[in-house]
């Protein structure tokens, strides 16, 4: 295809047709009026602080408070930043268990409430009911609930368990944290999932379970392909979403203990608002948006074949 | 204008942030010889000063004092301490107490309300002869792995490894832990706003421990206001700084909002009155006026000291929660070097 077909084509949709030096259509002229909010908002409030950014990420402060300088310093420093990589891995560990534990806990919640049920619809209310708590509210619960001294140690006493110490401990702590995440998000996850199970045609089932199609076959073969747009869905947005995860670490751990739920977004922040080093935090953010820009291509791609 | 904490008062004054208040009427009434009404302790001044230069009026003040349970600390026949400015207990003699008071029954023997915040520990670990951690001209140097530092943080670490106090508890959900009246001993910020007024048994003040070869230390500085240079009203402004740091009246205001003011004066009638209504407050105007004058330290004058206040912070997090400390406090110079440098 080349660019002058592709133009056309473009102007075809829009306009119904094209209407050559006489200007745009009335159609074309009120599709971009109606896009236009979700456009001006979109700039505003995505594109334009990511060019800042990136035009920030090459602004490098003078030693002294003498003015700033245009150049790769921001960059240098992050190459040679220890805790800035070290973000990074805590936030690839936390993507690599987050996304599939969530996925896997949306899809089991799905296949067993989207079944007419007594008390069914009362279920799926109390696992949707983490989403209106909101973040700050959330993590403040939990923060309680997983102290030491908390609620879930004096369970755990009670039954005879070894108290844990969760938030405070290195090999707990972001464990805990992405339990906190998840606990939060995935009923959200399981409500598109049962929406993808409503969708798929009972006639489809009726046709397999009558070729003699067991329940393993059924899923397999059925449901699972007919439930890839929702899947894909999911799959994109909870590795976005785990990979930005902010407010458990901010409000529980600082990132800590010892370093260990410093996720990206907490280095990102505390260079930010904390040091006040905006060209340092621009720099960040820049190379967090390409991976994650990759990540969510390579995502599209590798999910896309066969669609 | 706009609120200024004692935590920016190097950043503020490093950047031109803030006008310089020392030539103003108020830089003049609030530094005036102490007969005067209006004059600020030298202590309290120091903590909105940078280079000799005022950016800000001060409005609060900031202390540490001792509390104690009276029922807590019978039952395990320990006398009370002192409530004499003097005579501070040392935290050794402390930890001791402590341990008697928990094998006699009390939950925790040893607490802090602010358990992370690097300037509720910075008295700790002067008081153990490691200076703030900041050194240098411009207080742009780390130095946070001397022998102090480990003996303050060690110290620190041991009473909550050996239980006196419970690990993981963040600031602000440790006062509902001393209002239970499950805390012997308790070392609390500025301990009259409210926080120790939900309580209903018999306690204490005495002044702030330090260790047995060092002095007693107190935490200083707290929220002032500053000036934008910009303004087009600063003599109104000024005026007003003057009405709420350097009158009674503009103190006494000050204080439905939070802590203690500023001004001796507008401190002591208002501590007198807290005494009125808390019998239990005994003796605090006296070790309030003694800790603002000889025990306080401010924060390092650094125009980095939020940079240095955070990691510090989450080092302190790391150890209390049982992180070795030579090495934490190893990683955090190390990080510090390269924060700082930016």
């Amino acid at each position: 295809m080349t660019h002058t077909t592709s133009h056309v084509g473009h102007r075809r949709w829009l306009g119904h047709g094209v209407r050559g030096i006489r200007g745009p259509s009335r159609e074309t002229r009120i599709a971009w009026l109606f896009l236009a909010p979700a456009l001006l908002l979109l700039v505003a409030s995505r594109l334009l602080p990511m060019v800042l950014a990136f035009i920030a990420s090459f602004t490098v402060n003078q030693p002294g408070g003498k003015g700033t300088s245009f150049g790769l310093g921001n960059y240098e420093f992050m190459a040679s930043y220890e805790p800035f990589f070290e973000s990074l891995g805590t936030t690839a560990i936390l993507v690599a268990i987050a996304v599939p534990l969530q996925l896997g806990l949306a899809l089991v919640m799905a296949l067993v409430l989207a079944r007419p049920f007594r008390g069914a619809g009362l279920m799926r209310t109390v696992v949707i009911l983490p989403l209106v708590v909101p973040a700050a509210v959330a993590a403040s619960l939990w923060g309680i609930m997983l102290r030491p001294d908390g609620p879930v140690n004096g369970v755990l006493s009670a039954l005879g368990l070894p108290r844990q110490p969760f938030l405070t401990s290195p090999d707990q702590a972001l464990f805990a944290i992405i339990g906190i995440a998840s606990w939060a998000i995935v009923g959200y996850w399981m409500t598109i999932l049962i929406a993808g199970l409503n969708d798929i045609p009972h006639e489809v089932k009726e046709a397999a379970a009558i070729d003699g199609a067991g329940r393993w076959v059924q899923f397999r073969r059925i449901t699972l392909p007919l439930l890839r747009r929702p899947i894909n869905f999911i799959l994109v947005f909870s590795t976005v979403a785990a990979f930005l995860t902010f407010a458990p670490s901010q409000i529980l751990t600082k990132g800590g203990p010892a370093g260990s739920t410093n996720v990206v977004m907490m280095e990102v922040y505390s260079q930010y608002y904390v040091n006040y080093d905006i060209g340092l935090a621009s720099a960040e953010l820049t190379l967090l948006l390409v991976i994650l820009a990759g990540l969510v291509a390579l995502q599209f791609r590798l999910l896309g074949r066969g669609d | 204008m706009f609120l200024s904490d004692a935590s920016w008062t190097a950043d503020f004054g490093s950047h031109g942030t803030a006008l310089d208040l020392t030539d103003t009427a108020y830089g003049v009434a609030a530094k005036a010889a102490p007969p005067a009404s209006t004059a600020l302790p030298a202590s309290i001044l120091d903590t909105a000063t940078y280079e000799g230069r005022l950016i800000a009026a001060p409005l609060w003040i900031s202390y540490q004092a001792l509390l104690y349970n009276k029922d807590l600390l019978e039952q395990a026949g320990i006398p009370f301490p002192s409530s004499d400015p003097t005579s501070s207990i040392t935290f050794e003699e402390l930890f001791e107490l402590a341990q008697q008071a928990q094998a006699a029954g009390a939950k925790y023997g040893l607490c802090w309300d602010q358990p992370d915040q690097y300037y509720a520990r910075q008295p700790m670990i002067e008081s153990a002869g490691g200076g703030s951690g900041l050194t240098g001209p411009d207080y742009l140097t780390p130095d946070v792995t001397n022998e102090g530092w480990v003996k303050g943080l060690t110290y620190y670490q041991d009473v909550f490894a050996q239980g006196l106090c419970p690990q993981g508890v963040p600031n602000g959900q440790m006062d509902p832990i001393w209002n239970a009246g499950d805390v012997a001993f308790y070392i609390a910020q500025a301990p009259v706003q409210g926080t120790v007024d939900a309580t209903d048994f018999r306690y204490g003040v005495a002044p702030v421990p330090g260790f047995a070869d060092g002095r007693p230390v107190s935490p200083s500085g707290s929220h002032g206001i500053a000036v934008n240079p910009n303004s087009p009203n600063t003599e109104a402004a000024i005026d007003f700084l003057t009405f709420a740091s350097l009158t009674p009246a503009g103190g006494m205001a000050a204080t439905e909002l939070i802590n203690q003011p500023v001004l001796p004066a507008a401190t002591t009638a208002r501590l007198n009155a807290n005494i009125k209504a808390d019998p239990r407050l005994q003796g605090l105007s006296q070790i309030v006026k003694y800790t603002v004058d000889n025990l306080s330290v401010a924060r390092p004058p650094s125009p980095k000291y939020n940079t240095f206040e955070l990691a510090t912070t989450k080092a302190i997090m790391d150890i209390r929660n049982g992180a070795d400390v030579t090495a934490t406090l190893a990683d955090l110079q190390e990080d510090l070097q390269q924060l700082l440098s930016r």
